[in-house]
């Protein structure tokens, strides 16, 4: 009995200092985080009674009541969950939420819309704004209106800034359910970032306008566009429309003419060429040579740059292959004719065989004298208004067609920003194609990031500061954007309900109404795994083995001590 | 009335002595200026003025202010000079203000005022008046014209002792005959001569009234380029639209046609022009007889602007010329202006023209774009179609738009020059010496209704 007892202590001892390690496996619930996304359209009625605040949060308890056994369902979002649920009825702001710490990526996002159609009810289904523009620039701003049983019913659109409106539009409902789209034009009053906002009001009294109003931001700069005049002889045509330009604070002119045999004369930025610019306006274009043909045809399909072409004789020479017809008919008129709006003239160049893809701009299409085709990534615009600039009336239209090609031109240099709204101490990415950027006045260096040619740096968003703005620059050409801080505003406003179901689609969930929830808790019921757990267990290390080591040996002595042994 | 350099320099010494601001300068202008208008074959108009005028500038350091007056007793002076001694104190610090210019200058002696043309009155204006109006009602056309006449004075003195005196007379005739039907238009003249009697005022109004005749029922032609002959009178008032490019400033802050391809560079010593293109301000000339006081009262000199075709000289005022390290230019490019001509006559060059236009006379021009010298006008008064070396008939008139950079590249012939304002009026200075012009691939627009 002794050497038993011996032994098992000594066993015990052993086994301390071998010290073996097991494997234990166990089953536990995986974790769903639920979040009630808030939003001022929370007070609203909801379907069944109470306000969709309340549909919430009844929603949120049948999840916690149903799924209890397979899912361990915490509130808000966690970074361990499993599959996430947002209730409520709009995208949660992941970009400036506690959801933007999170892995978003994996587990799939569920929604719970408490929306409902009002019977009555006028509501602001999208609404959107130029991220950015510049001050010479009006900005459109488009909403989307729906109304609901107001049919006869007038509804009024009005733009407000800092509480002044600025523009407004009406419409009277034709049908008990329909979408007005309107549109409201904002001249920006300086430089900067302007919050806007778009209120929806109806002439029959509403349960709540709270769906009513969207704030957005409009940035605004006061970066010129680039225009070369390019004159290969000295044309009347070309300095009339040299001179419309140069009286528009939009463009930045450059001009080279020449002006005789072998002198030519320049005026603005220097010319290294026509990538620099986003418009060339070419007088004169007869007297083009095979190679600036060439040259400009390159910066059409390769830089993307618009050309315009102002004839002031009947085409003919190299150019004529960039030209809308290899042919053309002059015209001479008694008395002059609209070519388009605000622009006259009486000796046409009429293209009498347009080729593929020309699209007249001319008000009258039979008489195509201004034609207009995309060529390449750019724009070829060609005008047969020999004599327009008798009629000095088309100034604003030669102003308002460069200032439309400019705008389709892609910019020498571009910067982004993400996110363009932001939080306060948020670390925000600048992207670019210049090495350079500005964050107000203080220079940023940025590196060569994974595009070829575009360059990234980072910022924290500096204490105190409602908007800041970020430049680059490139070889003189400037881009300019703004970012914000302004959780209640946004570039644009989607419809609620279907940005709803695109962002759980999009995060590999699904939308059920609150009304439909046991749909959902069926799924994640199936859905639901026990996740195995496997742990290493090393079951000597627990100090209770003193016990029966310390009673074996205890028992061992007093067999020893009554046989009187030693 | 006439004013005599003994007469000048009391007055300015006077002015100068009443002063107290650091440097002043005094400006007299002064003479008779008058005019016999006449229109539908009787005189409508025979003016006489005498006036008389200083501009007092003074300066206080880099303030400065002027004023100037017609009254010449003390107590207005010392108003006029008390007023503008308080301006300038009040006035801003002006940076480029340069000081008055200080003697001596040595100017050339210019005898500019004789007596053919001192008494040039309206007696003599009258004279022409009759033999005018005689041609006219032989060639059955109406005749309007002016004749103007200055006899005056300048001259400039300052507080550093600087006084220069130039006295002048000249006359001009200028006429336009119209058929009684307004359908046709000529014209003729000449400008600032030195001695009216050699003016030939029923020379003159036989080719005014014979354009008049002739250039009745027009012919519509095309728009385009045209061989152009030009008279005196547009030539003049072509090669006056490129006389301000020769300003260094302009031209050195990248804003002129002569401005260089890098700011601050300049087309000085280029050739912009054709060959025969020689223009140059030549004080003292016998026929020009003009003022030998350039800028700010620095002694003009002859220079030139264009000497076959290469520029030869800008023009430096004093402040610019101190920025940049350089002398001042004495002479503006519009003194003395010669432009060297030919021989060929307006009646060769018809001759040996295959097809083209014979030019009268331009009028209502405008800049288009000044960096390329790019200017707009139309014709008037008579303009011919010439085809095969001869004068086939009238032909409607153009607006053109064209550059004298270009024309002065195409001449291909030149007549002899003559006295002719560079002006759009005629009344001040500004006769020059030009030659009648053939420019070849001149830029004819568009139809213009003028007759």
């Amino acid at each position: 009995m002794m050497r038993v007892l011996r032994g098992a202590a000594i066993v015990i001892a052993a086994g301390g200092v071998v010290d073996p390690a097991c494997d234990a496996r166990s089953y536990e619930r995986p974790t769903l985080s639920v979040e009630i996304v808030e939003t001022p359209s929370l007070v609203l009625p909801a379907e069944g009674g109470g306000t969709r605040w309340d549909l919430a949060r009844r929603a949120r308890q049948a999840l916690r009541d149903n799924l209890g056994a397979q899912w361990e369902v915490v509130d808000g979002p966690v970074s361990t969950a499993a599959a996430r649920v947002v209730v409520g009825d709009a995208v949660p702001a992941i970009e400036l939420g506690p959801w933007s710490d999170l892995q978003t990526g994996r587990a799939p996002i569920h929604a719970v819309t408490v929306a409902s159609q009002l019977p009555t009810n006028v509501r602001i289904v999208s609404a959107s704004a130029p991220r950015q523009i510049t001050i010479w620039d009006a900005a459109a701003i488009d909403a989307s209106i729906e109304g609901r049983g107001l049919k006869g019913h007038k509804v009024t659109v009005r733009l407000f800034k800092d509480d002044v409106a600025l523009a407004s539009t009406e419409h009277v409902w034709q049908s008990d359910v329909e979408v007005f789209d309107a549109r409201l034009m904002f001249l920006p009053p300086a430089v900067g970032l302007h919050r806007l906002e778009i209120r929806a009001s109806s002439s029959l009294a509403e349960r709540t306008d709270v769906d009513n109003r969207v704030s957005l931001l409009v940035g605004t700069n006061a970066v010129r566009r680039r225009v070369l005049v390019y004159q290969p002889r000295l044309s009347w045509m070309g300095a009339f429309v040299a001179r419309a330009i140069e009286r528009d604070p939009r463009f930045e002119l450059a001009a080279r003419a020449q002006a005789s045999r072998g002198v030519a004369v320049s005026a603005g930025k220097a010319l290294e060429g026509f990538d620099t610019f986003d418009v060339v306006v070419v007088g004169a274009p007869d007297a083009l040579t095979d190679a600036e043909v060439e040259a400009l045809n390159r910066y059409v399909n390769g830089r993307g740059g618009s050309v315009l072409l102002v004839a002031d004789r009947r085409p003919g020479g190299p150019y004529v292959r960039l030209a809308p017809s290899a042919s053309f008919d002059e015209v001479l008129l008694q008395k002059p004719t609209d070519i388009a709006p605000g622009l006259r003239a009486s000796e046409l160049s009429v293209p009498n065989r347009p080729r593929e893809g020309w699209e007249p701009l001319t008000s009258d299409r039979t008489q195509p004298v201004l034609m207009s085709v995309p060529r390449g990534r750019g724009r070829l615009v060609f005008s047969g208004a020999l004599d327009a600039w008798r009629y000095r009336e088309g100034s604003r239209y030669w102003q308002d067609l460069v200032a439309g090609l400019a705008a389709r031109t892609p910019a020498d240099v571009h910067v982004q920003v993400e996110p363009p709204v932001a939080r306060p101490g948020e670390l925000i990415e600048v992207s670019s194609n210049a090495p350079l950027a500005r964050i107000d006045d203080q220079a940023i260096r940025l590196w060569p990031g994974g595009e070829p040619g575009i360059f990234r740096g980072q910022f924290r968003w500096p204490a105190a500061t409602e908007s800041i703005s970020v430049t680059a620059e490139k070889e003189g050409a400037i881009a300019q954007t703004v970012v914000s801080v302004d959780p209640g505003a946004a570039d644009a406003w989607r419809d609620r309900d279907a940005a709803l179901g695109a962002f759980a689609a999009a995060h590999g969930g699904r939308i059920v109404s609150a009304q439909d929830i046991g749909r959902l808790v069926n799924e994640l019921r199936q859905t639901a795994e026990r996740r195995p757990t496997s742990r290493t267990v090393r079951p000597m290390h627990s100090v209770w083995w003193i016990a029966p080591f310390a009673a074996f040996l205890a028992a061992e002595w007093t067999l020893r001590r009554r046989r009187h042994l030693h | 009335m006439s004013y005599s350099r003994e007469e000048v320099k009391a007055i300015t010494d006077k002015i100068l002595n009443m002063a107290k601001a650091d440097a002043v300068e005094v400006s007299f202008s002064g003479g008779e200026r008058s005019a016999c208008r006449y229109a539908n074959s009787s005189i409508t108009a025979n003016l006489v003025e005498h006036d008389q005028e200083v501009e007092i500038t003074v300066y206080y350091g880099q303030k400065t202010a002027s004023t100037s007056t017609h009254q010449f007793d003390d107590a207005s002076l010392k108003t006029a000079i008390n007023q503008v001694q308080e301006l300038a104190k009040r006035k801003p610090d002006n940076p480029e203000l340069m000081p008055p210019v200080k003697p001596p200058q040595e100017y050339l002696s210019v005898e500019s005022a004789l007596s053919p043309a001192v008494n040039f009155g309206p007696a003599e204006r009258a004279q022409l008046v009759k033999k005018s109006i005689d041609i006219c009602e032989k060639k059955g056309v109406l005749g309007a014209g002016y004749i103007p006449k200055m006899h005056w004075t300048d001259a400039l003195a300052n507080s550093e002792g600087l006084f220069a005196y130039h006295r002048y007379a000249n006359a001009s005739f200028i006429l336009t005959c119209r058929t009684p039907d307004g359908t046709g238009s000529g014209w003729s003249g000449t400008t600032g001569v030195i001695d009216p009697t050699t003016i030939d005022a029923a020379g003159l109004t036989e080719v005014a009234a014979d354009k008049a005749v002739t250039s009745r029922k027009p012919r519509a032609l095309e728009p385009g380029n045209y061989t152009v002959i030009l008279e005196p009178r547009p030539a003049a008032r072509f090669l006056a639209l490129m006389m301000g490019i020769f300003n260094a400033r302009a031209a050195e802050e990248g804003r002129s046609f002569m401005s260089g391809a890098q700011r601050g560079e300049t087309k000085l010593g280029q050739k912009l022009f054709g060959e025969n293109v020689t223009i140059r301000s030549e004080i003292g000339h016998p026929m020009l007889r003009q003022t030998p006081v350039g800028p700010d009262g620095l002694a003009a000199r002859s220079l030139p602007w264009v000497e076959k075709g290469v520029v030869k000289n800008l023009f430096y005022d004093r402040f610019w010329a101190k920025k940049q390290g350089k002398e001042p230019t004495p002479t503006a490019p519009q003194m003395s202006l010669v432009m060297e001509g030919g021989t060929t006559s307006v009646a060769e060059m018809i001759k040996t023209t295959k097809r083209g236009l014979l030019v009268t006379f331009f009028w209502y021009i405008r800049v288009v774009e000044p960096m390329t010298l790019l200017n707009t006008g139309m014709t008037r008064d008579g303009l011919f179609l010439i085809e095969n070396g001869e004068i086939t008939g009238p032909a409607q008139n153009f607006r053109w738009n064209e550059s004298p950079a270009v024309g002065f590249n195409n001449i291909t012939a030149l007549g002899p020059s003559i006295l002719m304002h560079t002006g759009e009026a005629y009344d001040n200075p500004g006769t020059a010496l030009v030659p009648a012009l053939r420019i070849e691939d001149f830029t004819m627009t568009s139809i213009s209704p003028a007759v």
